[in-house]
């Protein structure tokens, strides 16, 4: 059980502008600036649909203690201008407690904005650009920002160095000279900061697409092929420089059809592999992901999701593809499908999840989504772990020419041959075959190896790392069910309601097939249940309650994408669940 | 070059104990015989050779070869073969099947190994039709022929796999006769000697839905294409020809993609990067 850790002290920031006006750098900024002091942070960005170029905008959520989900409003908004803005009222949340500073050089104060009630302070930075060579509005912003949260000036120098590190020495000087002038340019109030305690121990700065780039490298990945899609190429664009240092390597296929294929063939050359995908190559991917369960491959995919059907919401969250992942494939297919539950746990889901296809022999898909992989935080080190998951590989025998490549041992696992083995030459067969992989359509083979394939997978222990549970799921009244990016608002939630003396507990899945369904039956049983979940249908719910985990009076809270699920709303919607 | 020093090899110490499905006569039993032939002249150990296909008669031949096989999905093989030479440069890596498998369903995958130009080889069993789902018109059919997908015939004209192959970047092209099988066995034994991405079309009568190709027997001429390096002579006797030579038409030696790693970084270096 997970202890409950109260954030009283925390900060929210915004930073909007048109495109090009540097909103996201300050976020950036601004976020290791907070690190360097001591501190966590958890930063979202959003943009305009324009492909360059647009109004974009961060959300930062600062703490002394982790955080990973935004605020319900922002503490301080700062405007670079106020182009597009509108486009953010939804993920910009400002109410009278506000405090909004703009630079009054471009256009006006929106009504929508002055009617929040919000404190306004207007500055110039275009006087001020005029008059320091080569600045931009957004490192006086940052000045601004810091200052007023009570930021130590030598954090963001130290952060700026980092950040500009690669542009030379005198976009630094002169960043760093408009970062100092705008510390200096309001006055002195309270500041936030004052009364927070910071740590000195390392941390790490880390998107979700990182974290899982970095977990399938801990496991032992050494090949991937990817077509690029949002929200998911920037996981292959971090290999890619990186595993070819590291003894791999990566392929620009020339579609998802083939990238899964490559990704299959170079498992059966003997290497971890994978591929990372969204939603419509996800699609594309399904034939091949059910010839890596029928061959016996090892492979994994990672599904970022975002919005669709379809082309959908490419640049927005949803936990959609969920239906897709489970059953989307012809046929019988057992498979394993896993999904991290923030940050951190993307490097180590992907690590666990990399050992189960290799250990397991089969198709392991990994559901992250666009709000938990393009989020970047401040987090604690992930410590390296260790999961005695292992492919099972045919040793080299002289002489030796029995190879029963797909043989029903009691665990359901056969080792595999790796091609240069003389004493295991196979065909990998995507056709129902026989032990030995010969092309068989007798009712005999066909019931054995269903059985196998399915033996395999349902009947491995795995462990503790099913599920996270929170609060005393054993002697609760109420369980709330969760899955994915989520669980971080409805951890929230839950706590909150938990330290009201409400008596509910939070089970989040990590593992989603096979659906540990004794186990989930066993902590809801005469329990009330509650289902929550980013989609339109419940799918999720659909889920639990058709494999008979949860009783058909289980609730759902399930709202679509892209907005973000907030912890209010969760409270709210258990709260009044359970009044009844 | 054919080795002849040593220990002969014969192509039996190719095949599998699996026995082929195809129909009595089939075009692509001499396929099957020239690439075993090829492998015993090599004589490339077994273990060394992956066999990758697709789905469709012709790509049933990776259970008949004694060698690492990958039976995958319709259209793919090329991929799978691509991931798989991408991590074992140590492997002959063969790719073979059909006109729909490659021209169609795989015509993307087509295009981009011949522009990748690994070192791979590439066998076409092209008969000109479906044989696997019983004779539908494939993009090699002649645009007259009847069948019950197109009683009247497709009116669509005829894929030109060796002029695409060029202009895609293939850097060795040849055409061979199931016929023929010692020049068939040859230009297989060139393709994989080759290194970069070679195709190898080879006509294959399908008897059962296509018996009137029996003809090629006859008609196909014996190789006479001598190799050229010349893009734009290797297009004329590419276009110039009625589709009966054979030989290879195009070999040239051309920049192979091959992923290449190295070990220098450990996994302290990346968490490193994300320390603050
Ligand atoms: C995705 C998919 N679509 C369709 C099929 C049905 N199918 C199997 S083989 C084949 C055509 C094979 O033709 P070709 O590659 O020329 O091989 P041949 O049988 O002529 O040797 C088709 C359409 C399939 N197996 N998979
Ligand atoms: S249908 Fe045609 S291609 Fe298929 S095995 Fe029979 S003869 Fe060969
Ligand atoms: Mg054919």
């Amino acid at each position: 059980m997970q202890s409950h850790n109260i954030q009283d002290r925390s900060v929210s920031v915004s930073v909007s502008g048109a495109g090009g006006s540097g909103a996201v750098t300050a976020g950036l900024i601004l976020l290791k600036s907070m690190a360097n002091a001591g501190y966590y942070g958890y930063m979202t960005r959003f943009s305009g649909p324009q492909i360059r170029g647009g109004e974009s905008a961060v959300v930062l959520n600062f703490s002394d203690s982790p955080v990973e989900r935004s605020a319900r409003s922002s503490d301080i908004h700062f405007a670079l201008d106020w182009h597009g803005f509108e486009r953010f009222s939804d993920e910009i949340p400002l109410t009278s407690q506000s405090c909004v500073i703009f630079d009054n050089s471009h256009d006006a104060l929106p009504d929508s904005v002055a009617s929040t009630g919000a404190k306004i302070i207007e500055v110039n930075l275009k006087d001020q650009v005029d008059q320091l060579e080569g600045s931009r509005a957004n490192a006086f912003a940052v000045g601004i920002v810091a200052f007023r949260l009570g930021l130590p000036l030598n954090a963001v120098l130290e952060a700026l160095e980092q950040i500009l590190e690669k542009k030379g020495e005198e976009i630094f000087l002169a960043a760093s000279e408009a970062v100092r002038r705008g510390y200096g340019l309001l006055e002195k109030k309270a500041a936030p900061l004052e009364q927070w305690k910071p740590v000195s121990h390392t941390r790490w700065n880390m998107s979700g697409n990182e974290a899982c780039a970095l977990g399938a490298l801990r496991a032992g990945v050494k090949f991937a092929a990817a077509y690029p899609i949002t929200p998911a190429s920037d996981i292959v664009e971090y290999l890619a420089p990186r595993l070819e240092k590291y003894g791999g390597n990566v392929m620009i296929a020339e579609d998802e059809l083939a990238a899964i294929n490559m990704a299959i063939g170079g498992s059966f050359g003997g290497k971890p592999s994978m591929t990372a995908t969204s939603g419509p190559g996800f699609s594309l991917m399904i034939e091949a992901m059910g010839l890596a369960i029928a061959s016996e491959v090892p492979v994994l995919v990672i599904n970022v999701m975002r919005g669709g059907p379809s082309t959908g919401l490419p640049t927005k969250s949803e936990q959609t593809d969920l239906n897709q992942a489970l059953f989307g494939m012809h046929g019988e297919a057992p498979h394993v499908v896993v999904a991290p539950l923030n940050i951190a746990d993307c490097v180590v889901t992907t690590q666990w999840a990399v050992g189960l296809a290799e250990h397991l022999q089969t198709l392991v898909v990994l559901l992250s989504d666009q709000r938990l992989g393009q989020s970047r935080a401040i987090i604690d080190a992930v410590p390296s772990k260790t999961f005695d998951l292992k492919r099972k590989i045919l040793e080299e025998k002289e002489g030796q020419r029995s190879y029963l490549r797909y043989a029903v041992s009691p665990d359901s696992i056969s080792p595999m041959a790796i091609p240069g083995n003389a004493a295991g030459r196979y065909t990998a067969d995507g056709l129902e075959h026989t032990v030995s992989g010969k092309p068989s359509s007798m009712a005999s083979d066909h019931l054995q190896q269903l059985k196998k394939r399915e033996a395999k997978v349902t009947r491995f222990d795995y462990g503790k790392m099913w599920a996270e549970a929170c609060f005393h799921l054993e002697s609760t009244k109420i369980v709330v069910l969760t899955w994915g990016s989520v669980y971080h608002n409805t951890k929230a939630a839950v706590s909150e309601l938990y330290h009201d003396g409400c008596p509910v507990a939070l089970l989040a899945l990590r593992l989603l097939m096979p659906l540990q369904t004794e186990a989930i039956k066993a902590l809801c049983k005469g329990k009330k249940v509650i289902v929550v979940e980013q989609s339109y249908s419940g799918q999720f719910c659909h889920y639990l309650k058709g494999q008979g985990a949860i009783d058909a009076s289980a609730l759902t809270l399930a709202k679509p994408g892209p907005l973000v699920l907030g912890s209010d709303e969760i409270k709210a919607f258990i709260k009044e669940a359970t009044n009844d | 070059m054919i080795e002849t020093a040593g220990e002969k090899l014969s192509p039996e110490a190719y095949l599998s104990d699996v026995r082929p499905v195809w129909c009595p006569g089939c075009g692509h039993y001499f396929v099957l015989r020239a690439l075993t032939q090829a492998l015993a002249w090599l004589k490339i150990p077994n273990e060394q050779i992956g066999l990758v296909t697709g789905i469709g008669c012709s790509s049933r031949i990776s259970a008949y070869v004694d060698a690492y096989g990958f039976h995958g999905v319709h259209g793919r093989a090329l991929a799978l073969g691509a991931g798989l030479k991408a991590v074992r440069p140590d492997m002959n890596v063969i790719v073979a099947g059909g006109d729909g498998d490659g021209y169609s369903i795989g015509g993307n995958h087509f295009l981009h190994a011949c522009r990748r130009n690994m070192d791979l080889t590439y066998i076409v069993m092209d008969n000109e039709v479906y044989g696997m789902t019983k004779g539908q018109p494939s993009p090699t059919t002649e645009p007259d022929w009847q069948s019950k997908l197109a009683p009247e015939g497709t009116g669509i004209r005829r894929f030109n796999p060796l002029g695409i192959a060029l202009a895609s970047g293939a850097s060795f092209i040849a055409r061979g006769s199931a016929g023929d099988q010692k020049g068939l066995s040859r230009l297989i034994v060139e393709a994989i000697e080759h290194k970069g991405f070679s195709l190898v079309e080879i006509k294959t009568p399908c008897v059962t839905f296509r018996p009137e190709e029996k003809a090629w027997y006859k008609s196909m001429r014996k190789i006479a294409i001598e190799p050229t390096d010349d893009m734009i002579l290797a297009a004329q006797r590419i276009h110039g020809s009625d589709g009966f030579d054979t030989g290879i038409f195009y070999q040239a030696d051309l920049p192979v993609f091959q992923p290449h790693f190295t070990e220098e970084k450990s996994i302290e270096d990346f968490e490193k990067e994300f320390e603050v």
